[in-house]
């Protein structure tokens, strides 16, 4: 699917770029899209590593155990068929955790390993398993308890309450998380029907 | 107000401070710990470029090519009656696919429109509330081979466009 969009996102600006007759334009953007990466990746890098290094001391730690008993209660509704005690189980807390700190570069990793760890216990190689599907459409909504970006942004365009909008970002947020989870349990229901 | 202010700007001094001490008191070589985790994230970073290094320039090509702003304008012939927050819709379509991208957008319609307008709280809203539907399922299915994603790649987009809704819908509940 993701090399059908990828495909499906070259050609077709190729496509339009030649009917727009802005070629020129569209081949600029392939170099400096090249130089944008490297250098996010090279932003990244330091920032990712360190995460890294503390996500390490926290799985060392039982500090892990603790992050997990705060997540218990909603993780134990949304992912009911797995081992409460397993690696995967683990890192999907972290993952949450962070990802509610608003940490997501802390957040990526732990998630990887999450997957990872859901695919060694996927009964089906051929396909995603339940807890992926669940686990992957969760990470697609934001569940931040202090939206730092939004804040930040509108703090540096001259905004008279900056962080008025948190209430209307948890409640769009949350609202949308729940949304996520419902559509994802009716999406595994049919499909285990068929 | 400012104890968010205050909070968001100490929170990774406190976590970063909290985690440590909790090492030192558990008595493990924290710094140790440190580095094999850094060595992990190194071999992360490298492992992920080429998602990364194929997703932005795809990505990249597709906002040159000038066909998002071209299906915004049809769209807008469409949706003209329904929908009157215009300025919004490009970066409802940029969303899912390019969180970079989306930023420097809703930056762009915060300061043409105003940060404190219905049009402006909205877009802060829709930033905040929802994550790169496209990239993130990308990201962690680089490493799974081929398996059908489809599903999910749905569920997210679905997921994003309620999430307008809603953050309108927060607009008009007046908590915001």
């Amino acid at each position: 699917m993701i090399n059908k969009i990828w495909c499906f996102f070259i050609i077709i600006s190729v496509i339009f770029s030649i009917l727009n007759g802005n070629l020129e334009t569209l081949n600029q953007s392939i170099f400096s899209s090249i130089t944008d990466t490297t250098q996010m990746v090279i932003n990244l890098f330091g920032s990712m590593c360190f995460w890294c290094g503390i996500i390490k001391i926290i799985s060392e730690t039982s500090l892990q155990e603790k992050l997990k008993k705060i997540i218990n209660p909603i993780n134990k509704r949304i992912f009911k068929n797995l081992d409460e005690n397993g690696k995967a189980y683990k890192n999907i807390s972290v993952n949450m955790v962070t990802n509610m700190l608003g940490i997501g570069n802390a957040a990526t990793p732990a998630g990887l390993k999450a997957v990872e760890e859901l695919e060694k216990i996927n009964p089906d190689k051929h396909k995603l398993s339940d807890e992926m599907v669940m686990f992957i459409a969760i990470n697609t909504a934001s569940l931040q308890i202090i939206p730092t970006n939004v804040i930040a942004i509108r703090n540096s365009l001259n905004s008279a309450n900056p962080s008025g909008i948190i209430m209307g970002v948890w409640f769009s947020s949350i609202m949308t998380f729940i949304s996520i989870i419902i559509l994802t349990k009716i999406y595994l229901k049919l499909r285990r029907k068929r | 107000m400012k104890f968010i202010q205050y909070f968001s700007s100490s929170a990774v001094i406190f976590i970063v401070g909290f985690v440590i001490i909790y090492g030192v008191l558990e008595r493990k070589n924290v710094f140790e710990v440190f580095m094999k985790g850094v060595i992990e994230g190194e071999k992360l970073v490298v492992s992920l470029f080429p998602t990364w290094l194929g997703l932005f320039v795809a990505v990249g090509m597709l906002k040159a090519s000038g066909i998002i702003d071209f299906l915004v304008e049809k769209l807008y012939i469409i949706l003209k009656n329904i929908f009157i927050y215009r300025e919004i819709l490009p970066l409802i379509f940029l969303r899912p696919i390019s969180g970079s991208t989306a930023t420097a957008m809703g930056i762009e319609i915060m300061k043409n429109c105003g940060v404190d307008t219905n049009i402006g709280l909205i877009t802060s809203c829709i930033m905040g509330s929802t994550e790169t539907t496209i990239y993130v399922v990308a990201l962690y299915t680089s490493k799974l081979g081929q398996k059908n994603v489809k599903p999910v790649i749905i569920i997210g987009l679905i997921a994003d466009f309620l999430c307008v809704f809603f953050s309108i819908f927060a607009l008009k509940l007046g908590i915001m």
